[in-house]
């Protein structure tokens, strides 16, 4: 009787979301087996077709490449820069109501505004970065229209955008792991760098993993800023997965080409969601 | 040695607090720009709140348009993913069953597709269904949260002692009754910091909002882009609508400041 119950209360939210997403899903791999591009008017099967050709492309290689130098970047400068701010929040001072507040603003500000504003930020006349760069005596740069910059000073602003996710997090682990470890560590003599290394740092393991995991799987769908900031280019200098899958299906219009690359960026979440069970079984 | 560390406290401190900063300060001073745009780190020579006027009332459609956009289409996704993901939450929480426990390890590997491969079959799907535009982005919305949703009051529900029903139902009550009058009063912190994400994640949503836009319901989000064009960036009217975009989230958060951690320490540690 209760099982009935349960199952009854969970049906909505089952038929949204498995009913939409197993349709969703089985229509772009239908998709993405076949040419298809309504302007031209084809519509074919041509089995793996879309997908040999997608992998030789160089493009989306790059792409993929890409993305994973995009995630680790993003990810592994999340996590130190979000420790640190934890940590710092966690230690408690005067003002920390109002200084948690003025670290997540980064994250409540829109990634379209923050990506356009960073491009004023980023430009060659009268952005911050630029004004600091001649200060130093050094030369003015085109961060967004030079291939060798565009792609990292991205990277940056994702960095600033999504810091405050992680800071969060961490803090809320900061603060709710148990006080004892620390009292012993403490009247062992234990230094602080190696209370952290040994204590705190393993403590809060399971958090840090979710945390890191969730971010990177968010990094693979990363699609916003890079397209605002500078639409992949210039060139094809900082294209990511997103963007790639967003040109061919959305301006190219072949959709199942888009479609096998959208299957691809798939493939990648399914194998993060394998790390993130395996590590959350230890 | 306190001194020396309270000044390396405090001097972190300055360093994040300009880091997270400085994007905002260079946004308003370019909003209050006049003929000339500020010049790098200074205030503009002429400050005028002509571009804040602008925007607001004399571009059509105004500002305003977009900015209610937004927060219907976040407003309605918000409460209708908490309303779906509700039970479903409940039960996965109460539920001795390994058939709904495998049920919800699915709901999570939803959350994991990466939206890019979504995109194409719900463009197709709503432009079959006639959805373009507002009612499409609203549902879409709300089908992508219903699972962070779920996942997130799940933590909050396991939170609280089965034994609390317990009692009402030795007292006679139904399950159902036992939820709505028992568990959901208590959740309320936990129900009104998922409506928050969802509206968040909502409100700065940008693809879908592009994809499934159209001329009556374009999101600020898409607007805000749209002066980003190839050829020049309005910067003046960017930022002053940035501005005024911004404003409804710090308003949210600051209230929810809060709930917030309490909150994610619940989700994040079952």
């Amino acid at each position: 009787m209760e099982k009935r119950f349960y199952v009854i209360m969970c049906l909505p939210a089952i038929l949204l979301v498995f009913v939409f997403m197993g349709y969703l899903l089985c229509h772009c791999f239908y998709l993405s087996f076949r040419a298809y591009s309504p302007l031209e008017g084809i519509d074919r099967f041509i089995g793996f077709g879309n997908y040999t050709r997608i992998l030789k492309d160089k493009v989306f290689v790059e792409a993929i490449l890409r993305n994973i130098v995009y995630a680790l970047l993003v990810v592994g400068a999340n996590l130190l820069l979000g420790m640190g701010m934890a940590i710092l929040i966690n230690k408690g001072f005067k003002g920390e109501k109002i200084v948690r507040m003025i670290l997540i603003m980064p994250m409540v500000c829109m990634p379209t505004v923050a990506g356009a504003v960073w491009v004023m930020v980023y430009n060659q006349e009268f952005g911050v970065v630029n004004h600091f760069l001649s200060l130093l005596g050094l030369e003015r740069q085109m961060f967004l229209g030079l291939s060798k910059y565009a792609f990292y000073a991205v990277i940056l602003t994702d960095i600033w955008g999504w810091t405050p996710f992680m800071f969060l997090i961490l803090l809320t682990g900061l603060q709710s792991l148990p006080r004892e470890p620390f009292e012993a560590a403490r009247i062992d003599g234990a230094s602080s760098w190696r209370t952290f290394w040994c204590i705190t740092l393993p403590l809060l393991k399971p958090v840090t993993a979710i945390a890191i995991i969730v971010k990177l799987i968010d990094t693979f769908r990363t699609f916003d800023y890079i397209w605002v900031m500078t639409s992949g280019g210039p060139g094809n200098s900082s294209q990511i997965i997103s963007t790639v899958t967003y040109r061919i299906a959305f301006q190219h219009f072949r959709y199942g080409l888009g479609s096998a690359m959208s299957i691809i960026a798939l493939l990648f979440g399914l194998l993060l969601f394998i790390l993130f069970v395996k590590v959350r079984g230890k | 040695m306190k001194v020396i560390k309270n000044i390396g406290i405090y001097t972190c401190v300055a360093v994040l607090v300009i880091w997270s900063l400085f994007p905002f300060f260079q946004m308003v001073s370019a909003s209050l720009a006049g003929a000339r745009l500020p010049d790098e780190l200074g205030l503009p020579d002429t400050l005028t709140v002509d571009n804040f006027k602008k925007v607001l009332f004399q571009e059509s459609p105004p500002i305003l348009f977009f900015l209610g956009n937004s927060i219907i289409f976040a407003l309605l996704a918000s409460v209708a993913s908490l309303v779906i993901s509700l039970p479903a939450a409940y039960s996965f929480s109460r539920s001795n069953s390994r058939g709904l426990g495998v049920l919800f390890y699915v709901f999570l590997i939803f959350r994991m597709i990466p939206w890019i491969t979504l995109s194409l079959p719900i463009f197709f799907l709503m432009s079959k269904l006639g959805l373009i535009g507002g009612k499409g982005l609203s549902l879409v919305y709300t089908f992508l949260f219903t699972s962070f949703g779920v996942w997130l009051m799940k933590g909050f529900f396991d939170m609280i002692a089965p034994e609390l029903e317990e009692s009402a139902l030795v007292d006679g009550a139904s399950r159902f009754q036992a939820f709505i009058k028992i568990i959901l009063p208590l959740s309320v912190p936990g129900m009104v910091v998922t409506g928050a994400f969802v509206f968040l994640f909502s409100y700065i949503e940008y693809m879908y909002a592009l994809i499934l836009s159209t001329q009556n319901s374009v999101t600020i989000s898409v607007r805000l882009a749209g002066y980003a064009t190839e050829g020049r960036y309005f910067y003046r009217e960017m930022t002053a609508s940035a501005l005024i975009s911004v404003i409804p989230m710090i308003l949210l958060f600051s209230y929810l400041q809060k709930h917030l951690t309490r909150g994610l320490s619940w989700g994040a540690f079952k």
